[in-house]
């Protein structure tokens, strides 16, 4: 036990072998495999987040009392995610079912404390919420989106929970094309243009969509590693690549009255912003850096609103799509 | 803020301060006021006034400049530019410099 470990936290529970992955635009130094984030082979990387276990308690024990809570997120009738925020010590996020984590004040260092639940539930809010934050205070711009690359280039699907982006990741999956990140895509600015991060690969399937799917249809999705909320969770394989980003659709629900794809000509910066996920990291480097992140993808790449009008099944959107795409 | 005549602001030295950071975007201009968190936004044409009073030595050499890129009368493009002015001095996202 010495000051220098994370937080000053004691008691960390993970000093077994470590291994390396990258997700949202950050390397990763873990210390217990993560579903949905893919070891990498290699040295480790010079400046990781790095992710320990450690006792609940050490995670109270270490957090200031003099924080203020930024944030509870969730449905009415279910427990809810708090956040709280302290200028130095960083985020503490709370969610009773899936365990307290802290991530520091640099986005650093990650503790998690999970429940005694099976590790792929309090890894779903690992990759869905605490890594994607420990991302947002390293800089890193985030969108609400789900991504597979087409060929060499990453396309995304923007939009609020419920309008099908896993559904149709997972449909232009089977049709020969690879995961890049579900749910929550970390997008930078390079060479003038944007480029999307590899995220997490753990797909969230709504039930009946995975029971429509064939056994082999199954088996080449990914590995099934349980359910809940309606919803079946996946690990599929995950396109590693940084690659430029081609195209941002942004979901909504339409009528067959208008069209199924239209261009946005004149987008505004609100209509990204209202994509940003992590959106309680206020942090000066991190607003300039959106502002900048969001100017040049509106200059440079194509943004299309993608209504999912009724009775298009999943795989006839990914059809229009790939359609689209090309 | 109390308001300044058009004459006076025209003699005056503008720009960005630190704490505001603006970029383009297709059809609008977005500043952020680092100090507050806000976002503002401004018209194209507004947009390209706040770039241009950015780098002029004076309110009235940037009205020189833009009434001939907009091909209007120096007097529209004073009033509106200094309408400008005003607005954005008085929410702190522009600042007034030595000359």
């Amino acid at each position: 036990v010495s000051s220098a470990q994370p937080h000053g936290l004691r008691r960390r529970l993970d000093d077994g072998e470590r291994s390396f992955s990258r997700a949202f635009g950050i390397d990763l130094d873990l210390g217990f495999p993560v579903h949905g984030l893919p070891s990498r082979a290699g040295e480790a990387p010079s400046d990781p987040t790095r992710v320990d276990l450690v006792e609940p308690e050490a995670i109270d024990e270490a957090w200031p009392s003099d924080a203020r809570r930024v944030g509870i997120m969730g449905p009415a009738d279910e427990p809810v995610m708090e956040v709280d925020e302290h200028f130095s010590a960083g985020y503490r996020i709370s969610l009773p079912p899936y365990g307290r984590y802290l991530v520091s004040g640099d986005g650093r260092h990650v503790a998690c404390a999970p429940p005694p639940v099976a590790s792929w539930e309090w890894q779903r809010l690992l990759i869905g919420q605490v890594l994607p934050a420990a991302a947002a205070v390293r800089d890193l711009e985030l969108l609400h989106a789900s991504a597979v690359t087409i060929g060499d280039r990453a396309v995304a699907f923007a939009g609020l929970p419920g309008l099908g982006k896993s559904s149709l990741a997972l449909r232009l999956m089977l049709r020969g094309h690879r995961l890049m990140a579900e749910d929550v895509l970390a997008i930078e600015t390079r060479d003038g243009g944007i480029e999307a991060e590899p995220g997490a690969s753990m797909l969230n399937v709504r039930e009946d969509e995975f029971a429509s799917l064939t056994a082999a249809e199954r088996e080449r999705a990914g590995d099934e590693v349980g359910a809940s909320h309606g919803k079946v969770h996946v690990v599929a394989g995950r396109d590693d690549r940084t690659l430029p980003l081609a195209v941002l659709y942004l979901l909504d629900r339409g009528d067959t009255s208008e069209p199924m794809f239209e261009p946005i000509e004149d987008l505004r910066a609100a209509d990204l912003f209202a994509n940003s996920f992590v959106i309680y990291v206020h942090r000066t480097g991190r607003m300039i850096r959106q502002l900048d992140i969001a100017s040049v993808l509106a200059r440079t790449v194509p943004v299309i609103r993608l209504r999912v009008q009724p009775g298009v099944t999943a795989d006839e959107l990914a059809a229009a799509v790939e359609e689209d795409v090309s | 803020m109390d308001s300044k005549p058009k004459s006076e602001i025209l003699q005056l030295r503008v720009g960005v301060p630190q704490h505001v950071v603006y970029r383009d975007f297709v059809s609008e201009t977005v500043l952020l006021n680092i100090n507050t968190g806000q976002y503002h936004g401004l018209n194209p044409t507004a947009g390209r006034m706040l770039t241009v009073l950015d780098g002029a030595e004076s309110v009235d050499a940037a009205v020189n400049q833009l009434a001939a890129e907009f091909e209007q009368p120096l007097e529209r493009i004073g009033d509106d530019v200094s309408e400008l002015c005003e607005a954005l001095l008085e929410r702190s996202l522009l600042e007034i410099r030595d000359p």
